[in-house]
């Protein structure tokens, strides 16, 4: 009596084994729970993937760095430029943060034109990733005041009249993919890349936008239908053994 | 549609909660808080590690006018520089694979059990980090070997990383057992002085099991940095993508 006193008292300290280990029935619940929870979220990380297969497809769109958001001004203003922007572009860039040029007093931006091959089917803040980089500006600085230094250091910059109007951005999504090729300060910079190493874009393999475009445009979609696919074939293994222990029992 | 970084976060939130309330019936109660909390802690850790380093950012939406829009770079809930939401979602899938693995071979070695936990993981986050990365809910930027810009590196990691807690877990909450190569190591530290108390795992209380637990996750954590240093040396000899300089 006296020792199963003390080994009652020693219990108390441990955990409740009831309550972890929890009986069949109560397992099998919770199996089923998380299964269908983790179906649930797959399936969502499924939906959303598709609904970004157009973000997908612009290759310069993973490192790219995030644009201003339109002020209201611009947006009827700027001829060209659709105010809610195209899939796989981005919303231009707007008079307060672009560029950190100054800003007439009408609200007339006063801006260095932004070429329309410059990022074709790309995001409207202005020049490409290794141009940026080679112009010695911090890949995830504010527009603003870098791009405002790195104008007083070019010489062509200078020579703009300042109260050129803005040229349209082109945010049209004309071809899906466009590597470092296409813009011409990213060929020099993949160029100086090459003699150093692994340029700061993924190419064939290591590219989704090729994913994307390749097998007619429903490369990424096939990619994503397998995965999820063989995740619910993954989880429905461990529910059906769970359900079939319990009619068993 | 561009599924921004609130869209992930508050399905993760979501989500979360019935899972929670689908592990604890399925792993108890107990087992399922520590195994929350290790799995927040553990990813945490590795994450703000990745951070620290440059290799992973999780701020794409602070950068520039989108503050505005999306304050503390998107994310609503933060540990230090990682999102709730990403050690959350690491939960999930974690333990997801960890309750697939035990249903599907539960006679199996342990080991084995972690392997197969472990490789669902990565089926897990093939699919997920190219939606991350596409819609910037984090982004990585390391000279490694890229396939669909996603780093070879980061799915290793997910494997080595699963691999390891789901062990420890097993080994420590659930067998209870004291492999030999830990004895050692436990009897001179943690047995010595902080639990001051040479039983055997299974005879401690649960608390102590508890400070077990976290003690064998610090130690993975060193297994771990020895276990991915060579991939990244690999990656970054075989690299197809370059480090960007940074700044976020």
């Amino acid at each position: 009596m006296a020792n199963k006193r003390i080994e009652l008292e020693q219990y108390k300290h441990y955990f409740d084994l009831l309550q972890e280990e929890p009986n069949r029935k109560m397992w099998r619940r919770g199996v089923e729970i998380v299964f269908v929870v983790a179906a649930l979220l797959a399936l969502g990380m499924f939906v959303l993937s598709m609904l970004s297969g157009s973000l997908a497809s612009n290759s310069r769109n993973v490192l790219e760095l995030p644009p201003a958001k339109q002020s209201p001004t611009q947006q009827g203003t700027t001829p060209g430029v659709t105010p809610t922007g195209t899939p796989g572009t981005e919303i231009p860039v707007s008079p307060t943060q672009q560029q950190g040029t100054p800003i007439t007093p009408g609200g007339e931006q006063q801006n260095t034109p932004v070429t329309p091959q410059g990022s074709p089917g790309g995001k409207a803040p202005s020049a490409p990733l290794s141009e940026r980089l080679s112009n010695g500006i911090p890949f995830g600085a504010g527009n603003g005041a870098l791009i405002a230094q790195a104008q007083t250091a070019t010489p062509e910059t200078k020579s703009q009249p300042e109260a050129s109007p803005p040229t349209p951005i082109d945010l049209q999504q004309s071809t899906p993919v466009e590597t470092t090729s296409s813009a011409p300060g990213q060929q020099s910079g993949s160029k100086s890349a090459k003699s150093k190493g692994p340029g700061d874009q993924t190419k064939g393999v290591g590219n989704l936008a090729n994913l994307v475009n390749g097998l007619g445009g429903r490369g990424f979609q096939l990619y994503l239908l397998v995965l999820f696919i063989g995740l619910l074939i993954i989880l429905y293994l461990p529910v059906r053994k769970a359900r079939r222990e319990g009619k068993s029992k | 549609m561009k599924a921004n970084v609130i869209v992930f976060e508050v399905t993760t939130f979501i989500l979360f909660l019935a899972f929670y309330q689908g592990a604890h019936r399925a792993l108890g109660r107990s087992r399922n808080r520590a195994f929350l909390v290790g799995a927040v802690l553990f990813s945490l850790a590795i994450e703000s590690v990745a951070v620290a380093g440059g290799v992973k950012s999780f701020y794409w939406y602070s950068i520039n006018s989108y503050y505005k829009t999306y304050p503390l770079g998107g994310y609503i809930v933060w540990l230090g520089v990682v999102p709730l939401a990403a050690t959350l979602l690491w939960y999930i899938v974690t333990a997801t694979s960890y309750l697939t693995a035990t249903t599907l071979i539960p006679q199996s070695k342990p080991w084995v059990r972690s392997a197969v936990a472990g490789a669902v993981a990565v089926v897990f986050y093939m699919l997920i980090e190219p939606v991350a990365v596409t819609n910037h809910w984090w982004t990585w930027n390391v000279k490694s070997f890229y396939v669909i810009d996603v780093p070879l590196l980061s799915l290793v990691a997910v494997f080595g990383a699963v691999f390891l807690f789901t062990y420890v877990f097993r080994l420590t909450l659930v067998d209870m057992t004291d492999p030999k190569y830990l004895k050692k190591l436990e009897d001179s530290t943690l047995k010595r002085w902080p639990l001051k108390s040479q039983k055997l795992t299974k005879n401690l209380s649960w608390k102590q099991q508890l400070e077990i637990f976290a003690f064998r996750l610090f130690v993975s954590l060193a297994v771990f940095a020895a276990y991915v240093a060579p991939f990244v040396a690999l990656f970054w000899a075989i690299a197809n993508r370059g480090h960007v300089k940074p700044n976020w």
